[in-house]
């Protein structure tokens, strides 16, 4: 696929698996940003795992969007030919410098990676030098033998080259892209530490705007991952410690998140818990400011017409099908709704490509607790069609942020069960005094529970619990959380990004 | 009140009557003996007048309030009435009143740390205490959810179910994490056996098959991971998959395994029966007696817990069973 190029833009967004070859709320979010200003020229730089996870883009790129590029951080490119690479002392102190601030998280973060990018900048420090130089090669037996826990050299090794591959594909992108205005990136984390070494090299402004905690999710999916080794043998494990591998990566994504705290010029939220997060995070107070999600009402509002007249016993999760999810929790639930309401289905409207392991597991559990004729995978859905037809929008996820298919639910007439998660509780019983007056618009329950969630959607179907949450749902939707508000604090965000105000 | 006065009339005849024997010419041994059972009765009187009029809180023990008060009028004559009458005045007006409460059930208080506390061993008592105790940094709490990955998961996953609701997001995570691996665990090796039954011929395997999945639905059930129609649904796979088991083949762990389903899903007869059942098929004695102990005591025949557990009292057992069984030895028939 060819993507269109300029020789500048007015803002870059750095987008890591997200827009636009993955769907889902980040991606909607960034798609209707893009389409509020039209009167910016927008670059997008889509960072990815491997060009084999991702198929074709999922949306229409806006006409706004001038610049693409799209780079994958695993497997992409051929490694440098191998050849003698003299050593270089200095180098290696300042690179020393750097682990070490990472490490024990005292010194001068900001001054320390300066120092590293002003070096990548003069490729005095580049994929050769790692991979080839006996400094290089020194620097990881001693680091090895100094703080390794575990055992396993090889795996110690290979860790540390998938951990730097990364690098060296951003040092290019930052070296090529074109002139922009200003970066803005969507999480921390690898797109977080390109936007750290764009504004390193140029000095223009970089804004990040994160919806979940990236960190958070990160540290998520590495105590669940099954792939990170622990080596030790049972005399040399302590019990009371992740493995050293584990850790490492952990220490990893908090390093990135943190440098890209440091040099963020603004920095916002979902909601106030997660400014907080990112305050303790090392994100500078001063610079943060939330900006909650809003919706297009207008899209939403025929909906309410085309919905029956009662409450069909639907039940749907709209969302990818992934660990974060914990689309199982929700299939769960449907073994003890079902007990009670046999007419009642569960819909799951997600893409399953992003993690097809777990989405096998979820297809395996429906088999072995007999719902297969009860819950339905229905893939990418439009969102609209699927409301129109459901009883209750359901997240069962382990971790949100202000989650906008609730919004988009409320907006279409259809009230919500969800996890105490993110801002979800804010959303269902109301942030504000007046906010709580309009009464709660579904019911939240503790994650992982579903008999819980199973006796709360039994209620929230009730036709005397359903009407007033479905009313409370409306009125919520349509004072505090339209895209009005929203795109008025972006472009504040922008025009401060810009140096127009 | 009525009885009061009578009884006020009778105290102020009978100390008239004692004074005036005094006054007359009688024999001293007449006089003095007639005083005493005069002054004897209305000291007597007194008492008794005292205990009507004290307020509830101070009439007990009675035998001793009445001989205090006795005593007091006896030796002290005249000047006791006076006193008397100060005191139950004082009593009835001037103290505190005195509420029993009824005594109720409460629950044992919650041992918290302190971060003075904290040792650097860890039991699971300790990893209890450490994630029980907010105030202490998530840190420590993580480490000692940690700990949790090497504790058998029976008493590792009700610890996990209850940080789900915990503050710290970390620590929710993690445990979210530990459950969900352990439930992808036995899901998987679930599957698995369902594959490698359905092109399975050979019935030892079909047999073994069987076995495993019944073991493996009883885990949901044994480590509390499934709870309400969750946990109905495991019981109800487990018994199944136990009763094809048992069509191929007999076996007597197997029975056991299946009493113990049905105990959960609270079936005694049939229950009994099993165990009764693999006992037949040479399961010891001694690893049945516990649950048909335990079934009997929910029958409310406590004669024969006592006789199942006689068996027991020479073995080895668990320290819990042990106990017990001690405690029904020593209590009476």
């Amino acid at each position: 696929m060819t993507f269109p190029t300029a020789a500048s833009a007015d803002i870059a967004l750095l987008l890591e698996g997200t827009f636009p070859y993955v769907s889902g709320g980040v991606s909607s979010w960034v798609n209707q940003i893009i389409r509020a200003y039209p009167e910016y020229k927008f670059a997008i730089i889509f960072l990815g795992s491997r060009p084999q996870d991702y198929g074709d883009i999922k949306y229409v790129l806006p006409d706004n969007v001038v610049h693409v590029e799209a780079h994958y951080l695993h497997g992409a490119h051929t490694p440098p030919l191998i050849q003698k690479k003299s050593s270089n002392s200095v180098v290696i102190d300042q690179v020393t410098q750097l682990h070490k601030v990472f490490r024990t998280s005292q010194g001068n973060t900001a001054c320390a990676f300066a120092q590293l990018a002003e070096l990548l900048k003069r490729g005095e420090i580049d994929e050769n030098f790692f991979l080839y130089s006996q400094t290089a090669w020194d620097f990881i037996t001693h680091n090895y033998r100094e703080h390794c826990t575990d055992p396993s050299f090889i795996d110690y090794f290979w860790t540390v080259r998938a951990m730097h591959e990364p690098i060296w594909v951003m040092a290019r992108i930052a070296a090529n892209l074109i002139p922009v205005g200003a970066y803005h990136t969507i999480s921390t984390g690898y797109a977080g530490f390109l936007g750290a070494m764009l504004k390193n090299r140029t000095g223009k402004s970089l804004i990040l705007s994160e919806h979940g905690i990236y960190t958070k999710e990160r540290k998520i999916d590495l105590y669940q991952s099954e792939w990170i080794t622990d080596n030790r043998n049972i005399f040399e494990k302590d019990p009371t410690e992740v493995s050293y591998f584990r850790e490492l990566w952990m220490r990893f994504y908090t390093s990135l998140g943190k440098l890209c705290y440091h040099h963020a010029d603004i920095i916002t939220a979902l909601y106030e818990a997660n400014r907080q997060r990112q305050i303790l995070d090392g994100a500078p107070a001063e610079r943060t400011r939330v900006i909650p999600n809003g919706i297009d009402l207008a899209r939403f509002q025929p909906v309410r017409a085309k919905r029956p007249a009662m409450p069909p016993p639907i039940l749907c999760l709209i969302g990818r099908v992934v660990s974060i999810k914990d689309v199982k929790t929700f299939i769960r639930m449907m073994r003890s709704v079902v007990n009670r309401i046999p007419e009642a289905e569960a819909w799951i409207a997600g893409p399953e490509d992003e993690d097809p392991a777990y989405a096998e597991e979820c297809h395996n559990l429906c088999e072995s607790l007999g719902l297969t004729d009860k819950v339905k995978f229905l893939g990418f859905q439009k969102v609209e069609v699927v409301l129109e037809k459901v009883g209750l929008v359901v997240l069962s996820s382990i971790s949100e942020a202000l989650p906008l298919v609730l919004l988009e639910g409320y907006a279409a007439g259809v009230p919500a069960l969800t996890t105490d998660v993110g801002s979800c509780r804010q959303l269902i019983y109301g942030l504000t005094p007046e906010d709580q007056a309009l009464g709660a618009s579904g019911a939240v329950v503790r994650i992982a529970d579903p008999q819980a969630m199973a006796a709360a959607a039994i209620e929230l179907l009730r036709p005397e619990n359903w009407f007033p949450a479905q009313q409370a749902a409306i009125a919520r939707v349509e004072r505090y959380y339209t895209q009005t508000l929203m795109f008025n604090d972006f472009k504040q965000v922008y025009q401060q990004g810009l140096g127009e105000i | 009140m009525i009885l009061a006065n009578k009884l006020i009339l009778a105290v102020l005849s009978l100390e008239s009557a004692a004074l005036t024997v005094l006054s007359q010419d009688i024999s001293m041994p007449i006089q003095l003996l007639s005083y005493v059972s005069l002054h004897a009765a209305a000291s007597l009187i007194t008492a008794y007048l005292a205990l009507l009029f004290l307020p509830t809180q101070y009439r007990h023990p009675k035998l001793m309030v009445l001989s205090v008060f006795f005593l007091f009028a006896f030796l002290v004559p005249i000047l006791t009435i006076f006193t008397t009458i100060a005191i139950i005045i004082t009593a009835r007006y001037f103290s505190k009143a005195v509420i029993y409460y009824p005594f109720i059930k409460i629950a044992l208080p919650q041992f918290t740390l302190g971060s003075a506390g904290i040792r650097h061993t860890l039991g699971e008592a300790a990893i209890q205490t450490r994630l029980n105790t907010p105030g202490l940094s998530t840190e420590v709490r993580m480490k000692a959810l940690l700990t949790a990955n090497i504790m058998s998961p029976r008493y590792s996953i009700p610890m996990l179910k209850a940080l789900l609701g915990d503050e710290a997001d970390d620590l929710r995570l993690l445990a979210y994490g530990m459950l969900d691996n352990r439930e992808k665990t036995l899901n998987s090796l679930i599957h698995d056996l369902l594959k490698k039954l359905v092109d399975c011929t050979c019935t030892d395997l079909q047999h073994l098959y069987h076995k495993q999945l019944t073991e493996l639905y009883w885990a949901f059930v044994y480590e509390q991971l499934a709870e309400g129609d969750m946990r109905t649904y495991m019981l109800g796979q487990a018994e199944r998959y136990a009763l094809s088991a048992l069509e191929i083949k007999e076996d007597g762990d197997l029975w056991v395994l299946l009493a113990q389903i049905l105990v959960k899903q609270e079936k005694p007869l049939g229950a009994e029966a099993a165990f009764k059942h693999a006992q037949r098929l040479g399961i010891p004695a001694t690893r049945i007696s516990p649950y048909l102990a335990e079934l009997a005591f929910l029958k409310h025949d406590y004669a024969q817990v006592r006789q199942y557990l006689i068996v027991l009292r020479h073995t080895n057992q668990h320290r819990s069973i042990t106990n017990i069984v001690n405690f029904w030895q020593r209590t009476p028939a």
